[in-house]
C-alpha cells in the first residue's frame, strides 16, 4: 500500500517536471546560469546620516529661547549685533496702530495699561519688546517711548534682526 | 528529513528610515530659520542716579539730512564734531572711529544719549545705537 502510493507521486513529480521541459526547453538552463546580483542599498549609513540630521533639528529645537514671533507684514531692522530675546510684554505696530501682547492699544490707554502690567509682574524684571517696521520714522515711535517713560519703564528692548540672516 | 529553516537576523531599516525622515520634515518645517534678537536700550528721561559728581555723557544728535552730531557732556574737554551723511545713511564708519577716539580720551565714558530727529527712520536709528554699544557704551534715548 504505502509502496504503491510512494510510486504513484513520484510518476506525478516525474510528468510534472517533463510538462515543464516541454512548456519552456530553456528554462532549464536559464535556471542554472542565472547568477544572484545583489542590489542591497547601504541603509546602515542613511539612518546614521538621517540619526544625526534629526538630533541636531532636535537640538535646535529645544535650545530655542525665542519668544517673539518675526511678523510677517514688519521688516524688522537689521544690526550687526543682537542679542537673544526673553520673556517679555510685546508692543508691535501694526497697519492700523500699535499692538500690545497682540491686542490694539490706543495711545490714551497705553501708559494706564503699561502700568498695569509692570504692576503685575513686579516681582520679575518688566520686560518691553518693542517690534516695528524698520522704515517707520522716529516720530511714529516717539509715543511709544514717552508712554513707557510716563509709566516708568527704564529700559526697552527693540527687535531686530542679525546681519547675515536678513528677512 | 526536514531541512532546518534559515533565520534571518537583518533588521528592517526601511521603516525606521520612513520614520526619520517624516521626523527631520516636520522638524524642518517647524524649525524658525530668522531669529529675532534685541537691542537694550535705556530710557533717556528719568532714571537719572543722584552721584555729586556727574559722569560723561555722549550727546548723539542725528538730524533729518541723517548726518550725525556728537558732543561731550559733563566731561572735563569739550568736544563738538559732526559726521556727514553717506549717501543719505548715517556714515556708521566715520562714527565708529569718532566714539572709539572719543572713549580712548575721556575717562569714565560709559553713557550716550541718542536724539533722533522726527524724520530719521527706525533703521538709522538703530544702526547708530548698534554702534555706540558695540563701543561699550550704554546707549539711552531721548523723546521728542
Amino acid at each position: 500500500m504505502l509502496h504503491s502510493h510512494l510510486l504513484e507521486q513520484k510518476n506525478i513529480e516525474t510528468m510534472k517536471s517533463s510538462i515543464c521541459d516541454i512548456g519552456s526547453p530553456m528554462m532549464g538552463a536559464y535556471h542554472k546560469e542565472k547568477k544572484h546580483l545583489s542590489f542591497d542599498l547601504l541603509l546602515t549609513s542613511l539612518v546614521d546620516a538621517f540619526a544625526i540630521l534629526a538630533i541636531f533639528l532636535l537640538a535646535n529645537t529645544t535650545s530655542y529661547q525665542q519668544e517673539v514671533e518675526a511678523d510677517q507684514n514688519i521688516q524688522l531692522p537689521v544690526v550687526t549685533s543682537a542679542a537673544s530675546i526673553s520673556e517679555g510684554t510685546l508692543i508691535t505696530r501694526t497697519a492700523q496702530g500699535w499692538a500690545l501682547d497682540g491686542k490694539p492699544v490706543a495711545m490714551d490707554e497705553l501708559v494706564a495699561k503699561l502700568k498695569e502690567l509692570k504692576e503685575q509682574g513686579k516681582e520679575t524684571e518688566f520686560n518691553l519688546i518693542v517690534q516695528a517696521d524698520k522704515n517707520i520714522s522716529y516720530e511714529e515711535l516717539n509715543p511709544i517711548i514717552l508712554a513707557s517713560a510716563h509709566a516708568g519703564i527704564e529700559s526697552f528692548k527693540f527687535a531686530a534682526v542679525e546681519e547675515g540672516e536678513k528677512k | 528529513m526536514k531541512k532546518k529553516k534559515e533565520i534571518s537576523f537583518d533588521l528592517n531599516l526601511i521603516p525606521f528610515i520612513d520614520m526619520l525622515s517624516v521626523c527631520i520634515f516636520f522638524l524642518m518645517l517647524t524649525a524658525v530659520w530668522i531669529q529675532v534678537g534685541s537691542l537694550e536700550i535705556k530710557q533717556g528721561l528719568g532714571g537719572q542716579t543722584e552721584d555729586n559728581k556727574p559722569t560723561p555723557t555722549i550727546l548723539t544728535y542725528i538730524n533729518s539730512q541723517s548726518d550725525i552730531e556728537l558732543s561731550l557732556k559733563d566731561a572735563d574737554a569739550p568736544h563738538k564734531a559732526t559726521i556727514k551723511a553717506h549717501n543719505g545713511k548715517p556714515n556708521l564708519k566715520n562714527l565708529k572711529l569718532s566714539v572709539t577716539q572719543l572713549v580712548s580720551k575721556t575717562q569714565n565714558l560709559k553713557t550716550a544719549l541718542v536724539m533722533p530727529d522726527q524724520k530719521t527712520s527706525y533703521q538709522d536709528m538703530m544702526s547708530v545705537m548698534d554702534v555706540l554699544r558695540k563701543s561699550q557704551i550704554s546707549v539711552g534715548i531721548v523723546p521728542l
